[in-house]
C-alpha cells in the first residue's frame, strides 16, 4: 500500500520532460555495446524523457494483436524491467526508424518458430522472451523489425528504386502467380533471398551493425543506403 | 554520281529497316494490349514497341525485356516459344500516372473476367504479410499482383490459359529465416 502511494506520488511529481520508472528488479544483461549491466533493485525514480522513451510511451501493448495469425502464441505482460531495456535499446538507433505508422509493440511468450525472437507485421512488432537474452542484442533485433516497417512506409517510387539498385525483378511463374525474384548472389543473410523486404531489413541492419560485411557482400545495397539515408544514418554512441 | 547513288541507296535501306527505338511513348499499355498472346511474333512486338533492353534465350523459350528508358526500371517482360516463335505471355509493370496502377483500373481492362483473390505464400516467421495480394482469373488468362499496403498494382500478367508457362530451370528452396 505504501509502495503504491509512493509510486503515485512520484508519477504526480515527475517534472515536465521526465517520466516515472517504477521500482523493479533488473536482471543482469549484456548491452549491445558489449558492456555487462549488473543485476540490481531499481528504486522508483523520474527519468529524462528521451525521444526514444517518448516514442515508446504509448506503444507498449499487452495482449495479442488483433487478427494475429499465430493463434497458439500466448501473451505475457510487459514488465518495468523489459520496458526500460527496450527504451535503452531504441536510444541507440537513428530516429528515422521511429515510424509514425507503428501502432504497438506487443509482448508474447514464445514464437511458433521458437527461438525466433521477434515478428513484425504492418504497424505491429511482437517481441518474445528470447529477444531479451538473444546473443544478437535487443537493439539489433528491434532495429531489424523497425526496418521492416521502414520498408512498408517508403513511397512506392523509393521501393522501386531499391528493387532496381539491388537486383529485384518481377516474374510470372508456372503456377500463374507473379513473384519477386532476387539477384542470384550477394546476400548478407540467406533469408534475404526469400523476399525483398527481408533483404532490405537485413541490409540496413548490417549497415548499422556490420557495415564492412555489407560493403563486401552487397556493395550495391551499401551505396543505395548511403545515398538515401545520408551520413547520419548510424548507431548513436553511448555516453561513457 | 555513282557514289551519291550508293549513299542514297544505303540510307534508304537503313531507314526502311530501322528498328524503332523504345521511348516512354512507344512503351504504353495500350500498345502492349494490342499484342495477341499465342499469335504475335517478336517482329510484331519490336514493330510496335521498338527494340528491347534485353533478349535472353532459355531452354524452350526466350524473353524480351523492356526497361523504362528514363529510370531503367523493369516495365515489360515477354516470353516467346522457341518452337513456334509466338508470344506466350506478357508481364506489364504499370507506373504511377497510368490508369492500371489502381486495382479498379487494372481489373477494368478485362471485361468479363472473374478474379479470385489469393495471397502470396508467406512463410516468414518474423515479418508476416509483405502485402502481396494476387487477383487471378486463369480462364481469362490474367493475373494481377497488388500491393495491399501501398494500394497499388505492381504487375499485370496476360497469358494463354491453355499454354504452359516455362518452368524455372532450377527451383530453389526457401532459406530458413535467421531472425
Amino acid at each position: 500500500m505504501l509502495f503504491c502511494l509512493e509510486v503515485f506520488a512520484l508519477e504526480k511529481n515527475c517534472p515536465e520532460g521526465q517520466y516515472l520508472v517504477k521500482g523493479h528488479h533488473r536482471r543482469g544483461y549484456v548491452r549491445s555495446d558489449g558492456m555487462y549491466v549488473r543485476a540490481t533493485n531499481v528504486v522508483a525514480h523520474c527519468k529524462s524523457l528521451t525521444k526514444a522513451a517518448e516514442y515508446l510511451q504509448n506503444l507498449f501493448k499487452n495482449g495479442v494483436p488483433s487478427d494475429w495469425p499465430h493463434k497458439m502464441e500466448k501473451p505475457v505482460r510487459w514488465t518495468e524491467e523489459e520496458k526500460e531495456r527496450l527504451v535503452e535499446a531504441l536510444e541507440e538507433l537513428p530516429e528515422v526508424l521511429f515510424s509514425k505508422k507503428l501502432k504497438g509493440v506487443y509482448r508474447l511468450q514464445k514464437s511458433k518458430d521458437h527461438p525466433n525472437p521477434a515478428t513484425s507485421a504492418d504497424g505491429i512488432i511482437v517481441l518474445y522472451d528470447t529477444s531479451f537474452d538473444s546473443p544478437f542484442g535487443l537493439g539489433r533485433i528491434l532495429a531489424h523489425e523497425l526496418l521492416h516497417q521502414s520498408f512498408k512506409d517508403m513511397p512506392k517510387k523509393d521501393q522501386q528504386d531499391y528493387h532496381l539498385a539491388t537486383g529485384w525483378h518481377l516474374k510470372l511463374m508456372p503456377n500463374r502467380m507473379i513473384y519477386w525474384n532476387g539477384r542470384q548472389t550477394g546476400y548478407v543473410q540467406d533469408d534475404g533471398k526469400n523476399s525483398f523486404e527481408e533483404d532490405y531489413a537485413n541490409n540496413l541492419e548490417y549497415y548499422l551493425y556490420d557495415s564492412d560485411k555489407l560493403k563486401k557482400v552487397t556493395p550495391s545495397a551499401y551505396q543505395w543506403i548511403k545515398r538515401r539515408f545520408g551520413q547520419n544514418f548510424q548507431l548513436k554512441r553511448r555516453k561513457k | 554520281m555513282r557514289l551519291a547513288i550508293l549513299v542514297f541507296v544505303f540510307l534508304g535501306t537503313a531507314c526502311a529497316t530501322r528498328v524503332q527505338m523504345t521511348n516512354s511513348r512507344t512503351l504504353s499499355y495500350a500498345r502492349v494490349r494490342s499484342l495477341v498472346v499465342g499469335s504475335s511474333t517478336e517482329g510484331d512486338v519490336q514493330g510496335k514497341l521498338g527494340s528491347p533492353t534485353s533478349r535472353v534465350v532459355s531452354q524452350g523459350y526466350y524473353t524480351l525485356q523492356y526497361d523504362d528508358p528514363a529510370s531503367g526500371a523493369q516495365r515489360l517482360s515477354m516470353n516467346f516459344s522457341s518452337e513456334n516463335n509466338k508470344l506466350m505471355d506478357i508481364l506489364w509493370i504499370p507506373q504511377e500516372d497510368e490508369r492500371e496502377y489502381s486495382l479498379d483500373g487494372a481489373k477494368g481492362g478485362f471485361v468479363g473476367a472473374s478474379f479470385k483473390e489469393t495471397h502470396e505464400d508467406d512463410s516468414n516467421p518474423h515479418a508476416h504479410s509483405v502485402g502481396g495480394d494476387i487477383f487471378i482469373d486463369q480462364k481469362a488468362g490474367v493475373t494481377i499482383r497488388y500491393d495491399s499496403i501501398q494500394k497499388v498494382v505492381e504487375a499485370i500478367a496476360i497469358y494463354s490459359p491453355n499454354e504452359r508457362i516455362p518452368a524455372e530451370e532450377k527451383p530453389e528452396a526457401k532459406a530458413p529465416y535467421a531472425f
